[in-house]
């Protein structure tokens, strides 16, 4: 039970396994099993992702260009909120339990709200990203400074090192790896936020060409455009995991197996 | 030294009485912080005569959610049921695929990784095909709510299969107990504490996935009353339904919570 299994079991059967659920799902589509209407053949959505690339290219553009802002301000925001909280206590105090809240909050319910504040251009779809995804980030950043090793704390005073030493040579390397985990959380929400926004303002981007497809029953360019939304999600999140991966590799730190823990995942 | 021979020297009683100062004190300041910022928020509203359709002051969005309430408890009732049952679903496909994939290392090597990349992928652009699939109803808002919310589940149950002690395992083989056996009466029990962790994600995904399901398409629900209150731009009105499903998504999150709670004393004490 506890056997792993060979390594080219463990490549090959998900790849083999994929294209075969790729070729099967073309069949049925091909052969009518299911109604292509509410289905499109891979192979064709693929198809039409190239060939109307021109028409997607501003959309897709757009939705990296928000999502990448929504990020890094989000990120930014979230870190030095995270670091604030730290050092000032009867701030976190008061304000503690109001961000676990609103971390639990259905928050996507706002989207038609922030339309009334912002109106439909980018700044709407940027703060209600930002919005979404920046309190995980402050809540794992501060707890990510908090979870320093006490003994190490208690060396540290000992040996007269500065608080800006502390902070920088011991409580930040120590939070890397759960700020790390912020950061995946808030990347994924970050690119979910700008794709409700896009649903809701119905502009531009990827999400507006899916709503709109959708409502045109043309579902191979809507399974085109899910396929490009895919690509993004996935490439974000693995530049994510490539910079977690380096900077642990930099400190020296053991570097998480898996791709994702159950608190990871997102909508 | 001195203070703790002092504090053993006095009551019981006064003890207790130090611990509910020290715990009012504790929840003084966030409830007082939550407290001046509604007043803030009035005070600004009513100094700086903000139109009500960009920022209505909280007595205003009180007032709605009193007006209303009757509208909003059947919105919030029909959506609130739909995320209970999206919930038990997902609790139980999640289960169940994590099941599959402890019982047979195969299937385990061919779709496990599949999974894993369907977590991270935004699923919430998925809202729309629903529709296309299950129509305009409360199916579709149910279908998406479960696709949304399944996959921290499994994550949770399968992490919870995998950390269940080798010795237990080696125990229940030299029992010659079989492998379903192993997984129902010793796997499960203990993979408990990392299910709830998903079970708590996935309380909020469910609500997500249901609100999102009725802004896409729907004829009732929080999340349609959110959008028609929207295009009537009556704001004043969309917070009330926030508020009334924030304090309906925290119940469920409390509950959850507290099951967890509940077990985890009853096995480790």
């Amino acid at each position: 039970m506890i056997k792993q299994s060979g390594r080219a079991q463990r490549i090959l059967l998900p790849l083999l396994n994929c294209g075969a659920i790729v070729l099967l799902w073309q069949l049925a589509v091909t052969e009518r099993w299911i109604n292509p209407l509410s289905l499109a053949a891979p192979f064709e959505a693929a198809r039409v992702a190239v060939s109307s690339f021109n028409i997607l290219l501003p959309h897709i553009l757009a939705t990296i260009y928000a999502t990448l802002l929504t990020f890094v301000l989000s990120s930014v925001g979230g870190m030095l909120l995270g670091t604030l909280l730290l050092h000032w206590r009867s701030f976190r105090l008061a304000v503690y339990p109001s961000l676990v809240m609103f971390q639990l909050l259905p928050k996507i319910a706002l989207a038609p709200l922030f339309v009334v504040w912002f109106g439909v251009n980018i700044l709407s779809r940027l703060s209600f990203a930002g919005f979404i995804a920046f309190f995980p980030i402050v809540l794992a950043t501060l707890a990510g400074l908090r979870a320093t090793d006490p003994l190490v704390l208690k060396l540290c005073r000992s040996v007269r090192a500065s608080p800006s030493q502390i902070f920088w040579q011991v409580r930040l390397p120590y939070a890397v790896p759960l700020i790390m985990s912020g950061l995946k959380v808030g990347m994924t929400l970050a690119i979910t936020g700008v794709i409700v926004s896009e649903f809701v303002t119905v502009q531009s981007g990827l999400g507006y060409i899916i709503v709109f497809a959708s409502s045109n029953l043309q579902i191979d360019l809507m399974f085109a455009a899910l396929g490009w939304v895919s690509l993004i999600g996935l490439s974000f999140y693995g530049l994510v995991l490539l910079l977690e991966h380096l900077i642990l590799k930099r400190l020296g730190a053991p570097i998480p197996a898996g791709l994702s823990r159950p608190g990871e995942a997102g909508p | 030294m001195s203070a703790e021979a002092f504090s053993a020297a006095i009551s019981p009683e006064a003890r207790r009485l130090e611990g509910w100062r020290r715990f009012a004190g504790e929840a003084a300041l966030p409830a007082g912080f939550i407290l001046i910022c509604l007043v803030a928020l009035e005070i600004l509203a009513w100094v700086l005569a903000v139109p009500e359709v960009l920022f209505p002051s909280p007595s205003r969005v009180l007032t709605a959610l009193v007006l209303n309430a009757s509208v909003l408890s059947y919105h919030a009732a029909l959506t609130m049921s739909q995320v209970l049952a999206a919930l038990v679903l997902s609790l139980v496909i999640g289960v169940a695929i994590a099941m599959v994939f402890t019982l047979s290392r195969v299937i385990n090597d061919m779709f496990a990784p599949l999974f894993v990349v369907l977590q991270i992928v935004p699923k919430i652009a998925l809202a729309p095909i629903f529709v296309v699939w299950f129509g305009p109803g409360n199916l579709s808002h149910l279908g998406f709510a479960v696709c949304l919310s399944f996959f921290p589940i499994l994550a949770g149950a399968r992490a919870g299969f995998e950390e269940t002690s080798a010795e237990a395992v080696r125990l229940c083989r030299a029992l010659r107990a079989g492998r379903w056996q192993t997984l129902i009466h010793v796997k499960l029990p203990m993979a408990l504490p990392q299910l709830f962790v998903g079970a708590k994600v996935s309380t909020t995904l469910c609500i997500i996935g249901v609100v999102l399901g009725e802004f896409v398409s729907a004829k009732a629900g929080i999340g349609w009353y959110i959008v028609q209150a929207a295009a009537l731009s009556q704001t004043a009105n969309i917070l009330a339904a926030l508020v009334v499903l924030s304090a309906f998504g925290l119940l469920i999150y409390g509950a959850v919570a507290a099951g967890e709670i509940a077990v985890r004393r009853r096995m480790f004490g």
